[in-house]
């Protein structure tokens, strides 16, 4: 049974509704921030772009709505290889330091961006909603959850965009598909004991990859911890005892010493935004973060920043609270459809966004280590906002496409069996009863 | 089990709403931070942002100006600036390339080549020390990448003469040697502050009016020294000193009644511009006041004044001389030239060693130790600050037989160049020791004068007017005239002096080394009223050339002379226009 496109279903519009709320705070704080030093106003120009980004956006969620969520996952895998390869000329670039004509140049010693004519691409970005789709569809399948062979498929397959992604490098996209993959994971019906040991490979990665990892990299791990300001006095005191830090003593003395000047300095200016705001905040365009350019990124990474200094905690509140009824919604559609691949999308999508956010807002009140993660619908940023736009309207099209059944088909085997006895919506208890009853 | 008999449908919801349980824990986290950082981080966060924003930014003062005693101008300070490039903020290099190549004059390629180069780098210096218009230039480029340091530069417009006296500026712009060192507290100013609100990039945003000091620029420092005698004196030396294929040199011009130092130079000598060059320190330092010398005969004069003060001698008495030969107890004293009977007047003149071992014996080492203390050996003359040497006179207990006899002829002291000039201007200024000067006057920043140092300081009498009159009219003028010094004539201006030749010391063995020679001396003219004392001291000349004071030395005071008599306008003695009448 088809709708309109038009024609949202209840949760569909209070995801639309919040959606327009967050667009509208994000494009009135990019409205009034400067990010040129030069006295000329620029952050209407921003803003205008920020609108045009939205309009794109909403046509091409119609898109994907018209088309809808089942349409798609016949080109799941597809697509997921088609976002791969995007990311192929960026390792190209990086490896053979070359920026194919200006195609790839890094920015800030990052190779993330495509430059397109008029735009930039990040393709990580669509990357991540690919991955969700793949994923989805491949977890709709029973034996691919509960069994840690097809288990391993879905790791192994994660490492890929993982390892490009890290190559680039941009290591908060890369730490956002684990939290995805393992919700998704949780939600197919995975074995718990199968979780517990993924993440316990994965705990027993983390030291190794801290030694692989570079030492800017290193350098912002470290400054979370250094907010403690008794912390910065132990390791000034006796370097030494902190090797983890830093292999010379001198470099993590170092390190403490200058750490609200250097490593620590966007923290505790973003820190400081928010906290200065108060309850109610200074007010719309007013206060010196908003004014001056003390903050660096903030009208893209660090803009919830901005929102506690405008706005105060309450502000904040209300952005939290949005992505909290966003959240609530996406949970409601899965919850309300049958379709086991439309579900696990759905769960995705709210995982992907929420992650998202919890780790942006992280970063900026310091419980996280600063990468360049955006605030979904909020940040100033075109391939974010595009990619959230298509998951909303994916999340929005499965509420609107309920598979028509009969029977309770809560998951399905392969295509091949689809004509089998309704009997095999049962567990795998209930199968193997089965199983043994028709010999 | 409950759940395995459940649908997988239900089985699901249930595993979706521990999800949505997590998220809502984490959001509430995230919520309790924020409280937390409304409240209790508040003050400590302000705190640290309040100190990153607020920056004190220094606005430099110039360092004043050094002039010559005519006003010329013989070191200044400049502001230049270096063009840099920070390469992260450079996204078209070879279109930046070009701007910054048509403003700098630094050719493209080198320009990609140093961005290229250090890509990972933020600071590249593409261009260092442009002009004003240069920099107004990048300036207008308004390009956020490209940027401008201030730093000040000396110069020094003559080049390497004077180096020694100027000393040097460090790269922090305070003087390290010489009159930038000694003056460094009144040329360099006070800097002002500006405080500032600074954004991220460390860059002035906003002015915090009331607190602003405004920059005290440098005072200026006028020198006795007198740039064209300067460049006689060190045309002479080096040309003296290298004829003789010499090691080094010294040449000292100073003003007898007002002990003004007119010129000082050392050869060879450096560029105080580029002191940090492959110059060594030993050819750097001002060896005039820092390196003291065992003085030789021209020590004699001195002595000698000492003698007829005390009577010990009067001008008409005549010494046996022995001919040539003379043991002094075991020890065995040689003349040059062998000469019988001769007053004080021969002595000197044929600079005998045995006569004036003979007086000294008259005088007793405590005659002698007062005489050389009077003339100011052993104590600094107080123009070259904390590096100038005082000699070397050992106190009277430490004398002994031999010093009896060396000390007449100028070994066992040893002395500074300017202490033997000064000690020969007090014997031509009628016997009174006056105390050298270097430095005029300090002038403000605007010109003004604001400290004047007197000329003329009188240290002490050191010898009677008689002594001093019959020393230099009648003895010294002999010297010249008739002795060993007669290279030193100088056209039509008399000249009077004394010659030394002394044995140097090779330091690591400890012995008078065969043929290392100290050739100087010492004159003044005109005879009349003398108006220079000229000192030349030229180390270690090429002996199978010739090696005596009157030889090497003489002439480059001779001419030193001439030459600077005639700049100063001085009436000779006896014009050669009156002469040919």
């Amino acid at each position: 049974m088809r709708r309109p496109v038009w024609h949202l279903t209840p949760p569909g519009w209070v995801i639309a509704s919040v959606t327009g709320v967050l667009l509208t705070l994000g494009i009135a704080c990019i409205y009034v921030t400067n990010t040129h030093y030069s006295a000329s106003h620029d952050g209407t120009a921003n803003a205008a772009r920020q609108g045009i980004r939205v309009v794109v956006g909403l046509l091409a969620a119609i898109v994907v709505m018209r088309v809808g969520y089942q349409r798609i996952a016949d080109f799941a895998y597809a697509l997921f290889v088609a976002a791969l390869l995007l990311l192929v000329p960026l390792l190209l670039a990086r490896v053979l330091k070359t920026s194919f004509g200006g195609l790839t140049a890094p920015r800030n010693g990052a190779y993330r961006w495509l430059h397109l004519p008029g735009f930039l691409l990040q393709p990580s970005e669509f990357m991540k909603l690919a991955y969700v789709v793949a994923l989805a569809w491949y977890l709709r399948y029973r034996k691919n959850y509960r069994r840690l062979g097809g288990l391993m498929i879905p790791v192994v397959l994660s490492s890929i965009p993982l390892g490009l992604i890290l190559l680039e490098p941009d290591l908060g996209t890369a730490l956002l598909l684990m939290p995805v993959l393992f919700a998704m994971l949780f939600v197919a019906g995975a074995k718990l004991g199968h979780l517990v040991l993924i993440v316990l490979i994965g705990a027993g990665a983390a030291p190794l990859a801290w030694g692989q990892i570079r030492g800017y990299q290193r350098a912002r791990v470290t400054a979370v911890f250094l907010q403690s300001e008794r912390f910065r006095q132990a390791v000034i005191d006796q370097p030494e005892r902190f090797t983890f830090l830093s292999d010379d003593p001198r470099q993590a003395k170092r390190q403490a010493i200058e750490w609200a000047a250097s490593s620590g300095y966007q923290l505790v200016h973003s820190k400081n935004a928010i906290g200065s705001g108060g309850v109610l905040g200074q007010g719309w365009g007013a206060g010196v973060y908003v004014r001056s350019s003390l903050l660096p990124d903030r009208h893209n990474d660090f803009i919830f920043a901005l929102i506690g200094h405008q706005w105060g905690f309450f502000g904040c509140l209300v952005v939290l609270a949005c992505y909290a009824v966003l959240v609530l919604a996406g949970v409601r559609i899965a919850s309300a459809t049958t379709d086991p691949f439309g579900r696990l999308l759905a769960v995705g999508i709210v995982a992907l966004i929420v992650t998202q956010v919890v780790i942006n807002v992280s970063i900026t009140v310091g419980l996280l280590p600063i990468t360049g993660t955006t605030l979904p619908f909020v940040s100033y940023g075109g391939s974010s906002l595009l990619a959230s736009f298509m998951g909303l309207a994916l999340l929005i099209s499965v509420s609107q496409n309920r598979p028509f059944l009969l029977a309770t088909r809560p998951f399905e085997f392969h295509r091949g069996n689809r004509l089998r006895s309704p009997l095999v919506d049962l567990d795998e208890v209930r199968v193997s009863e089965v199983d043994e009853h028709v010999k | 089990m409950a759940f395995l008999a459940a649908s997988v449908d239900q089985w699901q919801r249930r595993r979706g709403a521990a999800v949505l349980v997590g998220i809502v824990l984490v959001l509430g986290l995230l919520g309790g931070r924020l409280i937390q950082i409304n409240t209790t981080l508040r003050r400590g966060l302000t705190a640290i942002a309040a100190r990153q924003q607020k920056g004190i930014s220094t606005l430099p003062a110039r360092r004043g100006m050094i002039f010559d005693a005519r006003g010329r101008v013989v070191a200044l300070s400049r502001q230049v600036s270096d063009v840099f490039v920070d390469p992260s903020l450079v996204e078209d290099v070879g279109a930046l390339a070009a701007e910054v190549a048509a403003r700098t004059n630094v050719p493209v390629a080198d320009i990609i080549k140093k961005i290229e180069g250090k890509r990972g780098s933020r600071f590249v210096v593409i261009a260092s020390g442009v002009d004003e218009i240069c920099a107004e230039a990048i300036r207008a480029m308004r390009h956020r990448a490209v940027g401008l340091t201030n730093r000040a530069v000396r110069d020094y417009p003559l080049g390497r003469s004077m180096a020694h006296a100027l000393g040097w500026v460090g790269r922090d712009g305070h003087g390290l040697e010489g009159v930038e060192l000694a003056y460094d507290g009144h040329m360099s100013g006070e800097a002002g502050r500006r405080a500032t609100i600074r954004d991220v990039r460390r860059r002035a945003m906003r002015q915090l009016g009331s607190s602003t000091v405004p920059p005290a620029d440098g005072g200026h420092v006028v020198l006795t020294l007198d740039a064209e005698i300067q460049r006689i004196t060190e045309d002479a030396l080096a040309d003296g000193a290298g004829a003789y294929e010499a090691q080094s040199g010294v040449a000292v011009v100073l003003s007898p009644n007002d002990g003004d130092v007119l010129a000082m130079a050392c050869w060879p000598t450096f560029d105080p511009g580029e002191p940090a060059t492959k110059e060594s320190l030993a050819i750097r330092r001002n060896r005039l006041l820092t390196d003291p010398v065992e003085p030789g005969s021209t020590f004699k004069p001195i002595v000698g004044c000492g003698a007829l003060d005390g009577a010990f001698i009067s001008p008409s008495e005549k010494i046996d001389c022995h001919q040539g030969v003379h043991y002094f107890g075991s020890r065995r004293v040689k003349d040059t030239k062998p000469n019988g009977l001769m007053d004080l007047k021969g002595i000197i003149a044929r600079s005998s060693n045995i006569g004036m071992a003979l007086i000294g014996q008259r005088m007793g080492n405590e005659g002698l130790h007062e005489t050389i203390r009077r003339f100011g050996f052993g104590e600094r003359t107080g123009v070259g600050g904390r590096a100038e040497s005082a000699g070397v006179v050992y106190p009277l207990r430490r004398w002994d037989s031999y010093s009896t006899v060396s000390i007449p002829f100028g070994y066992e002291v040893l002395v500074t160049p300017l202490q033997l000039a000064r000690a020969f201007a007090a014997i031509v200024n009628d016997g009174i020791l006056v105390k050298p000067r270097l430095v005029k006057a300090l002038l403000s920043a605007d010109g003004e004068v604001v400290e004047s140092i007197a000329g003329g300081e009188v240290v002490r009498r050191v010898t009677s007017s008689a002594s001093a009159a019959y020393m230099s009219k009648e003895v010294l003028v002999a010297v010249v005239e008739e002795g060993g010094g007669r290279r030193a004539k100088a056209g039509p201006y008399r000249v009077l002096g004394k010659t030394g030749t002394a044995k140097l010391v090779d330091g690591a063995c400890g012995v008078y080394e065969p043929d290392a020679y100290l050739s100087l001396f010492v004159g003044a003219a005109p005879v009349s009223t003398p108006r220079l004392v000229v000192l030349v001291m030229i180390r270690r000349p090429n002996a199978s050339k010739g090696y005596y004071g009157g030889t090497v030395s003489a002439p480059v005071v001779g001419r030193i002379v001439a030459e600077s008599l005639a700049y100063l306008e001085v009436i000779p003695d006896d014009p050669p226009a009156m002469a040919g009448l």
